[in-house]
């Protein structure tokens, strides 16, 4: 209830006034309806098409959480791996990075000619796009680890992989939590592009087929769906991320060994 | 008053409890390494030696400052000093953690872990069954005034009982040395009292060789077998005040008998210093 009036009423009602603000843009003169249509037509042709964009939604819902969680876990692994060996880090912390300065556009044709036009390379995309905030603030935060912990440990004789379980990891858990939030908030823009690269089922396909027949209306009904679709997304994360910080300590506690 | 050194067990074959010979630490001054270039060191343990037999516990005393957590941290093999050697039982500590039960000046407790689980992680990290050291841990948590505490995390504890834990924790290390650093700091009168007891009980059933760095002297006196006295920074051995044994030590507390010990050491703190 308290979460209901204090932070879902407050983004209704911002949204709401964002479009009756549109709604009222388009009824200047000058304004034409080709470029922008007014929102109870795009409310109009979205919900005609509703069957349609419905497919295509459920498709792009896949890609992006599939890509998330595959990219949560790739960042949390390469995190692991990439602060117990120092040297591989200086090795390859300039290819992660650059591997992130190349846009998904580039790459994801490639991908697509090599692996098809099958759900997968799609979602390599998008957790090549997932897997880089989870990868450096669980990085960060498993190396900046409370020292005196982590020489309590040492001094108990125990090695660099007990140190990294008992210690680094249970105290990462809030900056997994808090990159995967931010992973979360790309993940749909990934699978947009993705499918826009090369699909035939997809939001990003949906799109396409939109702008090349230039039906505005169109277009801005599954972009209306995509915004809302990031903003769930992002939600479920951060609730996610809230019940596994409340049972951090639950969960290290009852781990056997 | 004085005891000299026949009262306390040295009678011991060559190498067996804890020998420190001979250590030196520096540590570099702020601002060493920036631009490859070093400003220089500071000196904070200048040339150490003492030995701890088997069943015999040394209390170090010293000003604020003076290095005793740095000498204890050495011996953990946390520090690597600048020259020196030590061991325990001949096994050599330096650069080799996990030859000691070493407990820190913080109650370094795991916040992810509950009481028994902080208790029973250094048991465990040294190889030990964690039914075991559980059962070892529970059988203690009465005298340790944690009985009930068991399943609180450690940000639901008091001070005192953070540092009961850290100290049980210690305590169920099997390591063939104890060292301490100021368990006792936090703790109330009577509690303080307890554990006192229950630590000459064990340094004397348990027979470890055992440090203990404490600022009380008074402490110092009924729980030591000898106390050495540190200089101020850098740390070197001002004063060694050999102690009778436990029973006579305990007898000369309820009686205020070791009151010139106290002086003596004192003395050797030397004037304005704050311990
Ligand atoms: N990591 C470090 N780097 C540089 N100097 C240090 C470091 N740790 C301790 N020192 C310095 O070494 C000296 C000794 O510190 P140490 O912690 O051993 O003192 P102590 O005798 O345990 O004091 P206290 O009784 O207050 O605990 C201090 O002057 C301190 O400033
Ligand atoms: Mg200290």
């Amino acid at each position: 209830m308290r979460v209901l009036l204090g932070q879902i009423l407050p983004a209704v009602a911002a949204v709401l006034g964002l479009i009756v603000l549109w709604g009222l843009l388009v009824r200047l003169p000058g304004v034409p309806d080709y470029l922008l249509p007014a929102p109870e037509r795009v409310w109009a042709v979205g919900w005609a098409d509703r069957d349609l964009i419905g497919r295509h939604l459920w498709a792009t819902v896949r890609i992006a959480v599939s890509g998330f969680v595959l990219g949560s876990v790739l960042g949390i692994l390469v995190a692991i791996a990439l602060t117990l060996w120092r040297p591989l880090r200086a090795a390859t912390e300039p290819i992660l990075i650059a591997s992130q300065a190349i846009p998904p556009v580039i790459f994801a044709p490639i991908l697509i000619a090599a692996m098809g036009f099958g759900a997968w390379p799609k979602i390599l995309v998008v957790t090549l796009g997932a897997f880089f905030p989870v990868a450096i603030s669980a990085g960060i935060a498993m190396r900046e680890a409370d020292r005196t912990l982590v020489d309590l440990l040492t001094s108990m004789g125990a090695r660099r992989l007990t140190v990294l379980r008992r210690v680094r990891l249970p105290g990462a858990v809030p900056g997994i939590v808090g990159g995967a939030k931010i992973s979360a908030s790309y993940v749909v823009f990934s699978a947009i592009i993705a499918e826009w690269m090369g699909s035939s089922v997809g939001l990003g396909v949906y799109l396409q087929r939109s702008q090349a027949s230039y039906r505005m209306d169109q277009l801005f009904a599954a972009v209306g769906v995509i915004a809302v679709l990031g903003v769930l997304l992002f939600w479920a994360s951060a609730l996610i991320g809230d019940l596994v910080l409340a049972r951090n300590r639950a969960i290290a506690a009852g781990r056997s060994t | 008053m004085t005891a000299d050194g026949e009262q306390h067990p040295t009678t011991n074959e060559a190498g067996a409890g804890l020998v420190v010979e001979h250590i030196t630490h520096r540590f570099p001054l702020p601002g060493a390494g920036l631009f490859g270039r070093h400003p220089g060191f500071r000196t904070v343990l200048d040339d150490l030696s003492l030995t701890v037999p088997p069943g015999s516990l040394t209390a170090i005393v010293g000003p604020s400052g003076c290095g005793k957590s740095t000498l204890l941290k050495v011996l953990a093999g946390l520090l690597i000093p600048a020259s020196g050697r030590a061991e325990v039982n001949g096994t050599p500590l330096i650069g080799r953690p996990g030859g000691v039960a070493y407990h820190p000046q913080q109650d370094a407790l795991l916040p992810w872990l509950t009481t028994l689980d902080n208790a029973t992680l250094g048991a465990e990290i040294a190889g030990q069954s964690r039914a075991e050291a559980r059962t070892r841990a529970r059988a203690l948590l009465d005298r340790f005034g944690l009985a009930g505490t068991e399943r609180a995390w450690p940000d639901e504890l008091s001070g005192g009982m953070r540092q009961r834990v850290s100290l049980l924790r210690s305590s169920l290390m099997p390591q063939p040395a104890l060292l301490l650093d100021e368990p006792f700091g936090a703790l109330d009168a009577l509690t303080r009292r307890q554990l006192q007891f229950w630590l000459l009980d064990i340094t004397a059933a348990e027979r470890r060789p055992t440090l203990l760095v404490t600022h009380d002297i008074e402490e110092a006196l009924l729980l030591a077998d000898r106390v050495i006295v540190l200089s101020p920074v850098p740390a070197g051995i001002v004063h060694i005040e050999d102690r009778p044994d436990a029973e006579l030590r305990r007898e000369q507390r309820e009686h205020g008998a070791d009151h010139p010990a106290a002086q003596r050491i004192l003395a050797a703190l030397g004037p304005g210093s704050g311990t």
